[in-house]
């Protein structure tokens, strides 16, 4: 089944010597496209810069592991606050509520060192220390609804606590330039808003609530005022986040609202459905809008798929969820979305 | 006519793939055939659509023909893409991909309806293998390589090896130069995935709430579910490291992840402790990793090359969302914001 190349093709690739350490060994062939890199070069439409660099990195003579290590970050962030989150659940009686409180406020306090030593010195942070620094915010986070929990701080109010961590977290994100940080506020800003449910729910029943629909709309739209507020203000280079974060929960908004069931139908049409798919379509129309005036092929793809979602299933809930007609209303609506998308990707990637 | 892109074809859509705006897109559709290829947000959007139209499909045709079965869908499906492939050129487009796919899986799941078990795992494995081949994706070898192993009908620990088995098969073709990038990038997934599967078929009640196997008073055929992982991650990681692939660096990495969770009762430590512990241990691992190859060794590095991906800033940003507590604590009665939730996050879902 593997095709071997030949001699002649071999005969192109180059015999390298690592530059970065003489005298070491040459990496074991594997698979390049090294041939094409250096037509492309002498063909001068690849530019010398990236020519250089994409040569490096086919003939292997430099290898990145920064993706693997930030996994191994991000897992060993998970480990670490899984752990905090099941000792603060088992140990409470024989800890004590405050020792406990203050010893993990100690703790996600010292997170946060290696990152403000690194902004007081005007180094760039590495991904460790950006990944401890996340740490430190989600051991805050837990802490102060762990004292919420037994200190009752804020009583009636205790919702407030997400508010304070996600102003906290977004003070944090801007000191210390941490989109990740930034990720945790937007998080705590989406719980105080009563958003629970991650996107693997989008589709429970309990999801689409006129509510929770609600809430994310207006979660998504602060975000977006948030997101103005930042560009005007201090451009960070936030905005990405802020933009995929409101997209998401506006779309997931609409479509739990598509699928959900009117608690008080008036007649014939359900209420509910069809503000769903007024509201996915026009957000849909907003989101391709902006792909394609940020170039930004993400948004044309959420904005044909959350709308074909959102639109099965006002189209199932119209014929009554007929075989027949749910098919057939399923099949068109996957085509022209299919053929809608298809069009953007052409027009986004023709004019560059 | 061409029944799907060349050698050449493919190494030129490979690299203008890789390259991204980098290159100019004129110069790379010349030489690769005007395959209609697209990005990987792009294409996970028309695979969605792909399978709600092919669900569709097959609907349709089970119920306008009366005692049709899903071979008749399934046909209609593969002859869809098909068209999409030989008329519009589409490939690695997600949308031909879950159309072909599913046709072939429908007329699996008849077999297997038909004959049995045996007879139609034999039929899926040919179904993922004819994919694979026609559609060049790296998916398709994985699934057919689990229904291959399905097909013997073996004990657990034997069918764990088959899988290892055919993880170091893979391994070893990767060492080979291949002319096609889909050929490697299929042997790689196999690479990934395969040991990963032979580790839960070989411990088939491992689970989060599984006790776990006493390795102190365990048999020698025991210690090889957990030696099989680890005996592989390092063989993978030595590998890995040498060719400079990320493949068998990834799957070494999952293999230990494998043993690790395995050998969880060795140490006779809590659950929160083993978390705490084993999750600091890999961050500063990480931590001191990430220092060392601040300056390439041999070439490998801790440093990104080039800019960051849109795909894995957004990844790191939604990973940093997901493991943020933004429940509710159980403590006084809500207000109006959320309602029920767990609190401490990360994962943990403790109630007080």
């Amino acid at each position: 089944m593997v095709e071997r190349t030949g001699r002649r093709h071999a005969d192109r690739f180059r015999p390298f010597q690592c530059p970065l350490k003489p005298g070491c060994h040459a990496v074991p062939a594997v698979h390049s496209i090294e041939a094409e890199l250096l037509e492309l070069r002498d063909a001068g439409v690849l530019e010398e810069s990236a020519a250089a660099r994409a040569l490096a990195v086919e003939r292997r003579e430099i290898f990145s592991v920064a993706t693997e290590l930030q996994v191994a970050l991000y897992g060993s962030v998970a480990l670490v606050i899984a752990g905090v989150g099941i000792l603060v659940k088992e140990h409470l009686d024989r800890i004590g509520p405050l020792t406990l409180t203050l010893v993990l406020a100690l703790i996600g306090a010292a997170c946060y060192v290696p990152a403000i030593r690194r902004r007081k010195l005007h180094a760039p942070r590495s991904s460790a220390s950006d990944y401890l620094l996340l740490l430190g915010a989600l051991i805050l986070s837990a802490d102060l609804g762990f004292a919420e929990v037994q200190f009752h701080l804020l009583g009636r109010d205790w919702s407030r606590h997400l508010l304070i961590l996600a102003v906290a977290h977004a003070i944090t994100a801007y000191a210390l330039d941490s989109r990740l940080v930034l990720s945790a506020a937007l998080a705590s800003l989406a719980g105080w808003f009563g958003i629970q449910r991650g996107p693997w729910n989008g589709l429970d029943w309990h999801f689409a609530t006129p509510e929770l629909g609600l809430r994310a709309m207006a979660c998504a739209l602060g975000t977006l005022g948030w997101r103005e507020f930042d560009r005007h203000a201090r451009d960070r280079g936030f905005s990405e986040v802020f933009e995929h974060f409101a997209a998401h929960l506006a779309f997931w908004g609409a479509v739990g609202w598509c699928w959900g069931n009117d608690p008080r139908p008036t007649g014939m049409i359900e209420l509910l459905p069809l503000a769903g798919v007024v509201s996915v379509l026009t957000l849909a129309a907003a989101s391709i809008g902006w792909a394609l005036h940020s170039r930004k092929e993400a948004f044309a793809v959420y904005g044909v798929v959350y709308a074909a979602v959102g639109s099965s299933g006002v189209a199932a809930k119209l014929s009554g969820y007929h075989p027949l007609s749910s098919a057939v209303a399923l099949l068109l609506i996957a085509l022209m979305a299919a053929a809608a998308l298809r069009r953007l990707h052409d027009a986004l990637k023709s004019n560059p | 006519m061409s029944f799907r892109p060349t050698p050449e074809e493919e190494r030129w859509l490979s690299a203008a793939r890789q390259l991204g705006p980098h290159v100019h897109a004129d110069f790379v559709a010349e030489r690769s055939g005007d395959w209609r290829t697209a990005g990987l947000l792009s294409r996970c959007g028309f695979f969605v659509l792909g399978l709600i139209a092919a669900a569709a499909i097959a609907a349709l045709s089970s119920l306008l023909i009366t005692g049709s079965d899903l071979v008749l869908g399934g046909l209609l499906c593969i002859g869809a893409a098909e068209i999409l492939i030989l008329d519009r050129r589409f490939f690695w487009s997600g949308i031909e991909e879950a159309l072909e796919a599913t046709g072939l899986a429908l007329m699996g799941f008849q077999c297997w309806e038909r004959f049995g078990s045996r007879a139609g795992a034999i039929c899926c494995t040919v179904a993922f293998a004819l994919a694979a081949w026609r559609l060049l994706n790296p998916l398709f070898p994985v699934l057919a390589a689990l229904w291959f192993v399905w097909t013997f009908d073996a004990s657990h620990l034997q069918s764990g090896l088959l899988c290892f088995a055919v993880a170091l098969g893979a391994l070893g073709a990767g060492a080979r130069q291949i002319r096609r990038p889909s050929y490697d990038r299929m042997l790689d997934y196999l690479v990934v995935a395969m040991p990963v599967a032979g580790y839960l078929w070989s411990e088939p009640s491992s689970g989060w709430d599984a006790a776990g196997t006493d390795y102190w008073h365990a048999t020698l055929s025991a210690w090889l579910v957990p030696i099989c992982p680890l005996a592989f991650a390092a063989i993978a990681l030595f590998t890995g490291t040498r060719r400079r692939t990320r493949a068998p660096i990834l799957a070494g990495m999952l293999c230990v992840a494998c043993g690790a969770y395995e050998l969880r009762r060795l140490s006779g430590l809590s659950l929160e402790a083993r978390l705490i512990i084993w999750g600091s241990l890999l961050l500063l691992t990480s931590a001191f990793l990430e220092r060392y190859l601040r300056v390439p060794r041999r070439g490998i590095t801790s440093r990104p090359i080039g800019d960051d991906a849109v795909e894995t800033n957004l990844l790191s940003a939604a990973g940093a969302a997901a493991l943020t507590p933004h429940g509710s604590p159980t403590g006084p009665s809500p207000s109006i914001e959320g309602r029920g939730g767990g609190f401490a996050g990360g994962g943990a879902s403790g109630k007080f």
